[in-house]
């Protein structure tokens, strides 16, 4: 429940502080001058060390000796995954598979952002040392292993460990450079893993036919290859968001709004490949952009039947869409070419996500670890506009926009994220006209903490934007830009470059603040105890060594992520400003 | 090259013709001089007052749909809408308050209220002494102390609240090893050498200490340490300005200690012993602690759990603010001679704090609304008593209201008053 908002300067000197170095003196030489150098240094080694190693004693052997892990070990599945139902835990292999590529692709983009940035710079790309890897992810994967040491005898996911570990190393390996020989050979024939993974493991989701699983299979050898051929860091970018939506879409069902997300995973790329083709000669794309984005709001609207937020949805889009005709005529194609794009995007994603007409699984059944990070995560990612717009209105020049941005924002950072909580256990949906009694309560806390998280990222941002100098918007005036074009090409990118670290620090303080969600009665990684404990086997009985382990993995993933936000921020150079 | 070549009668047309009909009444060629108003669609004056009143309808218009559909639901589910329900029985009892059933639902707030600042207060003055040390601790050039403060700081930041919360309350006193509090398994007490008063009774429910207790003549000796405090306070400044004039040591914290303590103990002997201390003991029944300061189980679970908490932020915070201060400053303060001690006293920590305090204000805040998850221990907080009463029948929307205008209102209170403390405290010119 606490913001990431620390002074800018502190933050500098801490990384600073963070930061690795070397030493070069001898042992007895360090250990001279380090703990025995002045009479009380001497003191305070010997009483502190003795109180160390007293507390590591008796920790070592709670953990090793007197603790009993069984109510851990037993529940171990519980834990990870809550209630979600047995027979479709493929779902959750296929989820794990597509982040783990996700992530390699991610990191795959950094990389390639970073060279091209070094090669625009003139100097040497920066490289990510081992030491600094190890550092940052040696938690997580000592709960992983720890996990699996437990639970050797009741949970094996040994090889999910495996195919995710050549997923994320395939979709990283398939961003690089390509190469001669054999190994090159190799390389390219890289994306064909993942068929054959995905092909071989989504024939055993049950609602999902043969055929479906192999287009998918083939869908993602496209996009790999794609990925591969092109080399485009935005288009990598699409690639990695793509996998990690289709993650979610394994789960929660291809119908519904997950052509929304799909969609918003490949503008980047879709973006960037359109824009590439030159200056901008012809107005004819524009102009053929509007109109295909205003006889899609049409369709939209005439294709799901008129109701009032309809009507008021096929208005403003005809609005936008005459806007975009305009401005494209008027010479400045840009938008309506996007709108189009986008248009096209929209209805290709919907058409093949009821291609493969996947039945989703219910948030009720969602729980533990793998709950927390989910809202955590999707929170962050629907609350990020939110955030934005706030940001930008709390420093619009316009007051009433002004006030009300600040009073939202001041107000949803004073009250506690349990008071938000108990509203949307108790009566949320009474704001609906229907009671919101179709809702899920899952469903009615993801509102509210994305509610609450859109405060706390505003601010985060509003700091990243007082952080660009003035000099740049005096810039843009300077070059005749409107307002609109200062914030969104000059302000924004260095704001948001300058937010990254903190915005990870956001993250962890919500995947902290997810472990709330129990005091609602969710199954989240926390709430599992109390089911545990209610179990007639452990009615009472290792209470605190399953708080041990909840602790332990709320700790892995969040010392993770902090390490991660330190270097990035000094990989971003953010300190430097 | 240019849009014209599509539309051989020119760009400015296209717009024409599109936004002619629309708006009849305007001229379509805006006048050519200088100083004319632009046509009413492009003048800026124009456009944010319409952007304001559009935006403030839209959110009026959110708000009114909302509170009508909130009204619709609880009149047809038979809720009541008003805040009568405030004078009603609570119809429970609150947990070591002398709260009793009949009274109201507003004084069982108040308990809760009550209850939060005795939480919010004591842990801020834990976590900020705790935090401060760490912090020190973290760049200390002993590398034991470093480590230890590292694995702390590392350990406390990366947990949920909530966790350490039932952590402290499980591991202490549930699965603990505290002893029980019963007439046939007695506390532990902790008797002061060489006589028959405790100084401390734990238990895994309840825990004493000693205090202090007013006799008679109490009122007129407060009034006395009330001056003597003012006086201190004259004594301060006047060996601060003595300091100041003349270079000769000014020693105010013995003058003003020496001031209070003085006429203190001059108070209380001509007053003829007006306070005592009172030893906390076990009643007759055993089951009750007679005396002192009795706290339970729960208080001390959550104070020292978000004490814990928010230490580790604060000391993260005290550690940057300590690197954060320019490296000149250190130079020169090395440069005097001065001591390690001398270097941190009168020329790192002030800088320092100058810099922590904006944030170490934003952790106060965090703690306060941290003790709202007092409810997994049974604190009866504001937020837990607030559930209970919600599960005793009374109106959720209108409590959750009250709830959340409290919050509002000490998060107000608190970033008000360090604010001006923030701002005396900051450098001008800064």
């Amino acid at each position: 429940m606490e913001s990431a908002i620390i002074d800018p300067e502190v933050n500098r000197a801490i990384t600073e502080a963070n930061a690795p170095r070397h030493s070069d003196q001898s042992p007895s030489q360090w250990l001279k001058s380090n703990l025995f150098n002045s009479w009380y240094n001497t003191i305070v080694t010997v009483v502190f060390g003795a109180l160390g190693l007293l507390f590591a004693f008796f920790a070592l052997r709670f953990l090793i000796f007197t603790a009993r892990w069984e109510p851990v070990r037993d529940n171990l599945q519980l834990f990870f995954v809550g209630r979600f139902p047995r027979e479709e835990t493929t779902r959750l292999v296929v989820q794990l598979l597509a982040l783990s590529g996700a992530g390699g692709l991610f990191a795959g983009w950094l990389r390639q952002r970073a060279r091209i940035e070094a090669e625009l710079a003139g100097v040497e790309p920066k490289r990510t040392s081992p030491r600094e890897l190890v550092g940052s992810y040696w938690a997580s994967v000592l709960f992983l292993v720890v996990s699996m040491i437990i639970g050797v005898t009741t949970f094996r996911p040994w090889l999910i460990v495996v195919g995710c570990v050549i997923s994320a190393a395939t979709c990283f390996v398939i961003t690089m450079k390509p190469r001669r020989g054999a190994f090159g050979i190799a390389l390219a024939l890289a994306p064909l893993v993942p068929f054959l993974l995905a092909a071989g493991v989504l024939t055993f989701i049950p609602d999902l036919s043969n055929s479906s699983a192999y287009m998918i299979a083939a869908g993602a050898t496209v996009v790999l290859a794609l990925t591969q051929y092109l080399r485009n860091p935005a288009v990598t970018l699409s690639a990695a968001a793509l996998l990690g939506v289709s993650g979610f879409q394994v789960l929660s069902g291809t119908s519904q709004l997950s052509w929304v997300f799909l969609t918003l995973a490949l503008i980047p790329g879709a973006f960037a490949l359109t824009s590439s083709s030159g200056k901008e000669s012809s107005p004819l794309p524009g102009i053929l952009g509007s109109i295909v984005f205003g006889g899609g709001v049409v369709f939209y609207v005439v294709f799901n039947g008129f109701t009032s937020v309809r009507w008021i949805t096929l208005l403003a889009g005809l609005a936008v869409a005459v806007w975009a005709l305009v401005s494209a005529a008027n010479g400045d194609g840009g938008n309506g070419r996007r709108l189009g794009m986008v248009t096209v995007l929209g209805f290709a994603t919907w058409q093949i996500g009821r291609l493969i007409g996947l039945e989703g699984i219910d948030w009720v059944d969602w729980g533990g670890l793998h709950l927390n990070l989910v809202v955590a995560a999707a929170s962050t990612a629907l609350a990020f506009p939110m955030g934005l717009l706030l940001a930008l209105g709390r420093r619009s020049s316009l007051p009433v926009l002004r006030w009300l941005c600040t009073a939202y924002i001041e107000m949803i950072r004073g009250v506690p994220l349990i008071s938000l909580l108990l509203m949307a256990q108790l009566f949320i949906g009474f704001f609906l006209s229907s009671g919101g009694n179709s809702n899920t309560l899952t469903t009615k806390s993801l509102v509210v903490i994305t509610m609450f998280s859109s405060a706390y990222i505003a601010e985060i941002v509003r700091g990243g934007l007082q952080a660009v100098p003035t000099g740049q918007t005096e810039a843009g005036q300077a070059m005749g830009m409107s307002p609109a074009k200062i914030t969104r090409l000059l302000v924004l990118p260095q704001a948001l470059k300058a937010v990254i670290p903190a915005m990870v620090g956001q993250f962890i303080s919500l995947f902290k603040d997810t472990s709330l969600l129990t005091i609602i009665g969710v199954l989240e990684f926390l709430g599992v105890r109390e089911i545990i404990h209610a179990q007639p086997d452990f009615r009472g009985f290792g209470l605190v060594e399953t708080l041990v382990f909840v602790a332990f993995g709320f700790w892995a993933i969040s010392f993770t992520m902090s390490r991660e936000s330190q270097r990035l921020e000094r990989s971003l150079d953010v300190g430097a400003r | 090259m240019s849009s014209d070549s599509y539309f051989p009668w020119g760009k400015i047309r296209v717009a024409e013709m599109i936004t002619a009909p629309a708006t009849p009444s305007v001229p379509p060629e805006p006048s050519a001089s200088a100083s004319a108003r632009p046509p009413i669609w492009r003048d800026v004056r124009v456009l944010r007052v319409v952007a304001q009143v559009l935006t403030l309808g839209i959110v009026v218009g959110l708000i009114f749909v909302l509170q009508r559909n909130l009204l619709n639901n609880l009149s047809a589910l038979g809720i009541s809408t008003d805040f009568e329900f405030l004078s009603s029985e609570a119809k429970f009892t609150v947990r070591d308050s002398g709260f009793t059933a009949d009274q109201s639902v507003w004084r069982m707030i108040l308990v809760g209220v009550q209850n939060t600042i005795a939480a919010a207060s004591v842990g801020i003055a834990v976590a900020l002494v705790l935090g401060t040390l760490i912090g020190i601790g973290r760049l200390s050039s002993n590398w034991v102390l470093r480590k230890l403060a590292t694995l702390y700081v590392e350990t406390f930041r990366n947990i949920p609240p909530l966790v350490i919360i039932i952590f402290v309350g499980t591991a202490l006193f549930t699965a603990g090893p505290l002893p029980l509090f019963t007439p046939t398994s007695p506390p532990g007490e902790l008797v002061i050498p060489g006589t028959d008063s405790n100084f401390l009774i734990y238990s895994n429910t309840r825990i004493g200490f000693p205090s202090i207790m007013n006799d008679d003549g109490s009122s007129a000796f407060w009034l006395i340490m009330l001056a003597a405090l003012i006086t201190a306070i004259g004594v301060w400044i006047w060996r601060t300005k003595v300091n100041e004039n003349t270079g000769a040591s000014h020693h105010r914290v013995l003058y003003s200690l020496g001031t209070i303590f003085g006429i203190g103990a001059v108070a209380y002997l001509v007053l003829g012993g007006p306070i005592d201390f009172s030893f906390p003991s076990v009643s007759e029944s055993g089951r009750k602690i007679e005396g002192g300061i009795a706290t339970n189980d729960a208080y001390i679970a959550l104070t020292l759990a978000l004490a814990l908490y928010t230490a580790s932020h604060i000391a993260e915070i005290v550690r940057g603010s300590i690197l954060a201060v320019n490296t000149g400053q250190n130079e020169a303060a090395n440069a005097l001679a001065l001591s390690g001690f001398q270097r941190y006293r009168f020329v790192v920590l002030p800088q320092a704090a100058r810099i922590a305090l904006p944030s170490i204000i934003n952790q106060f805040l965090n703690l306060t609304k941290n003790t709202s998850l007092a409810t997994v221990v049974a604190y009866p907080e504001i937020t837990a008593l607030t559930q209970s009463l919600i599960g005793n029948d009374q109106p959720a929307p209108q409590m959750i209201l009250i709830l959340m205008g409290l919050y509002l209102t000490f998060s107000l209170t608190i970033s008000f008053v360090l604010n001006i403390v923030n701002r005396r405290f900051q450098l001008a010119g800064r």
